[in-house]
């Protein structure tokens, strides 16, 4: 079978299964990480079943979708496909790219985070939020006010503190392309049946990875927009929630979240974007962001995040 | 359920995950996406508990460290220690 290169949240993937989302690399350096089809042993007796379809066995960190297939990932490097008979390749790419890539990357000893990133100056900023909230039309008024857009949908946040560099594309339900003007014509669906599209974005290079020095929440509440930051316990709740597939957080992963997430909450600022209910500027939401950037980005940071950046010391066990 | 006050040395769960955040420990629950933050005495019972400890022994280190007399905290760190036990972030050492 052919195999495809391609390179993606700074890694070089070698896959059996196409992927036009992501950008192709020549020939040359071995891959991080292959992607193959193959048949995907079923999880063992003493396997921990997840909710989702998920399960944890040993090394092995898998999901089961009915009528797609089954999907299994080893030492973040290896990713098998087990694709359900007559299911279509969107669907199975659907999957791949969502959770599979998502389990690979928490094995990876990354606190991956379900939001997007954006480019302010020489860091970046990170919106998180439930499905719906509004994260990637944000992203995209972000975009359109020329912040480099570093990821959609999943933020894999390394031990350094640093956001990744996913591919270049939005994911925009058809009602979010209308309200900012962006024509649907020559837009690929994200998966059959969706009326959610990608919107691929102009990126003049690739990025680097960036140093995450904001994190928001975007949420709702009876009461005008107003930004609220989050500290001690309820921070690490709110990355938890905000975590991509945090099902999967059991044994090894549990520690590394938590150290992951105690070295983000230390270098970082974390807050609550609250907006009006039943209005929806997304205007006056990315102005509010734009302006507490501001506020916070004041001298002497930089010393303070150098001072802070290095792993905590885990006490227990 | 055991009672804080038993003549026992209670002691920190191996499996439990904690960071500490300057003044505070942040303590993950056995639940997903639970999470504790103590400071002040707390977090030095909780420093202390990395070693087996006796309710006694406990009133008596935080007695020394906050210069008060053990009978006066006595009360306060049993319910500490409850509290603990039953979210079952400290066990009785063997």
């Amino acid at each position: 079978m052919d195999t495809r290169r391609y390179t993606g949240f700074g890694l070089h993937i070698d896959s059996d299964l196409p992927l036009p989302d992501l950008p192709r690399r020549p020939a040359g350096r071995r891959p991080d990480v292959v992607i193959r089809r193959g048949r995907v042993r079923p999880p063992s007796a003493s396997a921990r079943r997840l909710p989702r379809g998920l399960w944890a066995d040993g090394d092995r960190i898998g999901v089961d979708v009915p009528d797609v297939g089954r999907y299994a990932c080893e030492r973040g490097a290896l990713i098998t496909v087990d694709a359900a008979r007559g299911a279509r390749p969107d669907a199975v790419r659907l999957f791949l790219l969502g959770s599979a890539l998502g389990i690979l990357l928490a094995q990876r000893g990354h606190l991956v985070l379900h939001g997007n990133a954006f480019v302010v100056g020489d860091a970046c900023a990170v919106v998180l939020g439930r499905s719906g909230a509004g994260k990637s039309t944000l992203a995209a008024e972000m975009h359109r006010r020329g912040h480099v857009v570093l990821s959609d949908d999943v933020v894999p946040v390394d031990a350094r503190g640093r956001a990744l560099p996913g591919w270049p594309r939005i994911k925009l339900w058809q009602d979010a392309l209308d309200r900012l003007g962006i024509p649907l014509s020559g837009l690929d669906r994200v998966g059959p049946g969706f009326d959610k599209f990608h919107v691929p974005l102009e990126r003049s290079a690739d990025p680097s990875p960036m140093q995450v020095r904001w994190l928001y929440v975007l949420d709702r509440h009876d009461g005008p927009l107003r930004v609220v930051p989050i500290t001690g316990a309820a921070a690490f709740t709110s990355l938890h929630e905000h975590t991509y597939r945090n099902e999967i957080l059991v044994g090894e992963l549990r520690r590394t979240h938590l150290a992951r997430s105690a070295d983000l909450v230390r270098a970082a600022r974390l807050a609550r974007v609250d907006r009006p209910r039943g209005v929806d500027s997304v205007a006056a939401s990315a102005d509010a962001i734009l302006a507490d950037i501001r506020a916070d980005d004041r001298p002497g940071r930089e010393e303070e995040l150098h001072a802070t950046s290095r792993p905590a010391p885990a006490v227990g066990a | 359920m055991r009672r804080a006050d038993q003549p026992q040395r209670w002691v920190r769960d191996p499996a439990l995950h904690a960071v500490e955040m300057g003044e505070e420990f942040v303590m993950m629950g056995l639940d997903q996406g639970e999470y504790y933050a103590v400071k002040g005495v707390a977090a030095s019972l909780w420093r202390h508990l990395a070693e087996p400890r006796e309710l006694a022994e406990l009133c008596a280190l935080v007695a020394e460290e906050y210069d008060i007399t053990a009978e006066r905290c006595r009360d306060d760190v049993a319910a500490f220690l409850e509290q603990l036990l039953s979210k079952r972030m400290v066990r009785a050492a063997s």
